[in-house]
């Protein structure tokens, strides 16, 4: 028992001494470090390194900045310096040397890449060859293809953990490993938001990092004439004040970007006004609306308003003067709608 | 005296006559009035007149040209002499088409009306326009032909969803034979699956390649045959808005649908499904690969500007060619000079010029210009004089003398000769 106490008075005792020894005495040639700029640098992208240190006093030392023995830059205090990446999945070491020999500390710049890919699943018409953008309320697909080399050969995603960002927050229940899609929600209106995504090698020999900027878009309304031979004419979306040469026209509205599958969803409500008057919309097909102007002045107006029974955000209208050239009833100036 | 018996008899009898005689002359009369009515009638609406059935050009298209007259122009297809030579540049169809393709080894075009989905084969050595086929497919949104002819006719279901039908020309019919050889003939074929959203056939119509969407979400990628049969998968995608392009050589590719200012990235197909990089995260991003060599032409959409960028080989250097416009109105020249025609706009007249183009809200006036690629110029070649010309889906014939367009104001068919 004597032996037990004699120990630890011993031991409390010589503490403070064998900690101030290692603070007092260190090797500080490794209290050196070099960070890179970007971080997961993609290929031939230029680098920024920089050496920082908490014990040595970088600016009044000689520093040399080299790589595979060459030597690539140098000078008294010169603390940061660049360097252009090599190809996909080669590496490149980095030391910077500190009055020379003092201190050292080196890097290795291994860029790779990965593709992040993205769409809206918002509303396009059939056809429609343009992106499907992200509205408020909608979702965002998400893709990353990762360009890891291991050997001369890819690592499958299975091998590649991946992490997912929103704003540099983690979205954990998109992350893990082989998760190389995600679905999250559209930025919210008139905002836009980072999502990224690091991606390493399970083994953590490999890693990577891409990002994107997805901004929100307000849905947009087109007008198309639906022409009993040819179908909606998706080619000519008509503007704001349009001369047609029949009596009697059928069209159709396409609302682009609503955060739905189908014009006709049954989360769209549709709300026409004709020469200011209201037009109940059709059940089976709410987005069109069958005008007919033989007796009329064969002027129309034509208000929408597309709203979500569900996502108060979503709220696109549109306008459009449509002037009809064929009518039969030239003399009668009445409105098309005013009977109703 | 008293008339007798027989007389009264007699006198009834020769009444009888009379009135039955009048009565036969008044049926007669009333008979005949009508049959001429009734002749007139069938003559106003066409009874009787030779059937326009294995005609060239048949009552479906004649009804519809002369029904959408105000809203398209004149009724007549051409604009020329048929039997003369085509002008330089032929409007070969004023009605909608869905689109079209050149023959093998000819300058003859095959396209599809939009109305009735018939097939039809315009040769501007003549300017004659002939109908193929006389299957009715109506309201066909999009089509594309193989170099033999077989055409894949995509419509919209009344649900919204796509229809894909992949047709071949009947060699022979019954009604052929007794019309004539010129007669059109059925469109024979089978529906695809239901919602495919891209899709691109090899030249000889054997085989297809589709991307088709994926119950569970995003999309998948396959070949198959030209009936649909044989499927084998490609790859499978948690993403649907690609566009896929199938070359001559039978190299694939995949883009991503651009937008202006939004990245878009381009790959390159493996027969595996595997997917190289083309071109990375490029805002606003059209391709235009080419047959046979990797060069590669691609457009970008940013900041109000559009730009156009070529590279002779996949490991060049790219070059900024000195022409504003997209990829899409832009065709390779076969042959082993890297020369491409390209369709540029007087004015980009949008800062979202793609988004606005692509649905129908904006029309450019282009002119033609040929862009030698090795060299990175450009130089213009027609100008239209009289016609707005908004150039989609360019394509040009196997010996590079007629590039075929429809005009995205009005989705009528016009031809190119690009010498002078």
């Amino acid at each position: 028992m004597k032996r037990i106490a004699l120990l630890l008075a011993t031991a409390l005792i010589a503490t403070p001494f064998a900690a101030s020894a290692q603070l007092g005495f260190r090797d500080t040639s490794n209290a050196l470090s070099i960070s890179i700029s970007p971080s997961y640098p993609a290929p031939f992208e230029l680098v920024t390194l920089k050496l920082t240190s908490p014990v040595h006093d970088l600016e009044r030392s000689d520093i040399v900045w080299s790589s595979g023995g060459k030597v690539i830059a140098e000078g008294e205090g010169l603390v940061k310096t660049t360097v252009t990446a090599g190809a996909m999945n080669t590496s490149m070491t980095i030391m910077a040397d500190v009055g020379n020999g003092v201190a050292s500390a080196e890097t290795v710049i291994a860029p790779t890449a990965i593709e992040l890919l993205w769409e809206a699943d918002t509303y396009v018409p059939p056809f429609y060859l343009g992106r499907s953008l992200p509205s408020a309320g909608a979702s965002v697909r998400l893709m990353a293809i990762p360009r890891f080399l291991k050997d001369g050969k890819p690592v499958p995603a299975n091998q590649i953990r991946f992490t997912w960002m929103r704003n540099d927050g983690i979205l954990v229940d998109q992350s893990g490993r082989g998760r190389t899609s995600a679905v999250v929600a559209a930025p919210y209106l008139y905002s836009a938001d980072i999502i990224s995504v690091q991606a390493e090698t399970v083994d953590g020999t490999i890693s990577g990092e891409a990002r994107v900027r997805i901004p929100s878009v307000e849905p947009v309304i087109s007008l198309y004439g639906d022409h009993p031979v040819f179908g909606t004419m998706y080619f000519n979306a008509l503007g704001g004040s349009t001369p047609i040469a029949e009596s009697e026209m059928s069209f159709i509205a396409e609302p682009y970007f609503v955060p739905a599958n189908s014009a006709r969803s049954s989360g769209l409500t549709y709300d026409w006004r004709v020469n200011n008057v209201s037009v109940a919309a059709g059940a089976d097909r709410p987005n069109a609306l069958t005008i007919d102007a033989s007796n009329s002045s064969g002027y129309a107006f034509i208000e929408l308003v597309v709203e979500h029974l569900t996502n108060f955000f979503l709220s696109a209208e549109g306008k459009w003067g449509i002037t009809f050239t064929k009518g039969g009833g030239g003399t009668d100036m009445t409105d098309p709608f005013s009977g109703r | 005296m008293r008339p007798s018996t027989a007389q009264i008899i007699q006198f009834l009898l020769a009444a009888v006559v009379v009135v039955a005689l009048g009565g036969l002359a008044g049926w007669y009369f009333f008979v005949n009035k009508h049959i001429e009515q009734t002749q007139s009638t069938d003559d106003a609406r066409g009874f009787g007149q030779s059937a326009s059935f294995a005609q060239g050009i048949g009552s479906t298209y004649q009804n519809i040209v002369d029904g959408i007259t105000g809203a398209f122009g004149a009724s007549s297809p051409t604009n020329n002499t048929e039997g003369a030579p085509a002008p330089r540049i032929w409007h070969v169809s004023k009605n909608p088409v869905a689109g079209m393709g050149f023959a093998a080894s000819s300058t003859d075009l095959y396209f599809a009306e939009r109305s009735t989905g018939n097939i039809l084969l315009a040769t501007p050595r003549t300017s004659l326009v002939q109908r193929l086929s006389n299957t009715l497919l109506p309201k066909v949104y999009e089509a594309q032909f193989a170099e033999s002819g077989a055409a894949i006719l995509r419509r919209i279901a009344d649900d919204g969803s796509i229809i894909t039908f992949a047709g071949t020309l009947a060699t022979s019919s019954a009604q052929q034979e007794t019309a004539g050889e010129n007669a059109p003939s059925a469109l024979n074929g089978t529906y695809l699956a239901q919602n495919i959203l891209a899709i691109g056939s090899d030249t000889d119509g054997k085989g297809i390649t589709y991307l088709v969407k994926n119950p569970a979400g995003g999309s998948v990628a396959a070949t198959a045959s030209w009936t649909g049969s044989s499927q084998k998968k490609l790859f499978e995608s948690p993403l649907e808005n690609w566009r896929l392009y199938v070359l001559r050589d039978g190299r694939m590719y995949i883009a991503q649908k651009a937008s202006d200012d939004i990245p878009g990235s381009a790959f390159k197909v493996a027969t595996d499904g595997s997917l190289s990089t083309l071109v990375s995260s490029m805002p606003g991003l059209t391709i235009l690969p080419r047959a046979s060599s990797t060069a590669l032409i691609y457009g970008q959409s940013s900041g109000g500007t559009l730009a156009l960028f070529a590279r002779v080989s996949e490991d060049a250097a790219t070059v900024r060619l000195p022409i504003r416009t997209t990829a899409d109105k832009c065709v390779w020249a076969p042959g082993m000079d890297l020369i491409a025609y390209c369709a540029v706009p007087q004015s980009a007249g949008s800062d979202a010029f793609l988004r606005d183009w692509y649905r129908g809200a904006l029309h450019t006036a282009d002119s033609w210009w040929s862009v030698n690629v090795s060299a990175g110029t450009a130089e213009q070649i027609y100008v239209p004089t009289e016609d707005s010309l908004d150039v989609h889906q360019p394509t040009i014939d196997g010996g590079g003398e007629y590039i075929a367009f429809i005009n995205g104001l009005d989705q009528s068919l016009w031809m190119l000769r690009i010498a002078k």
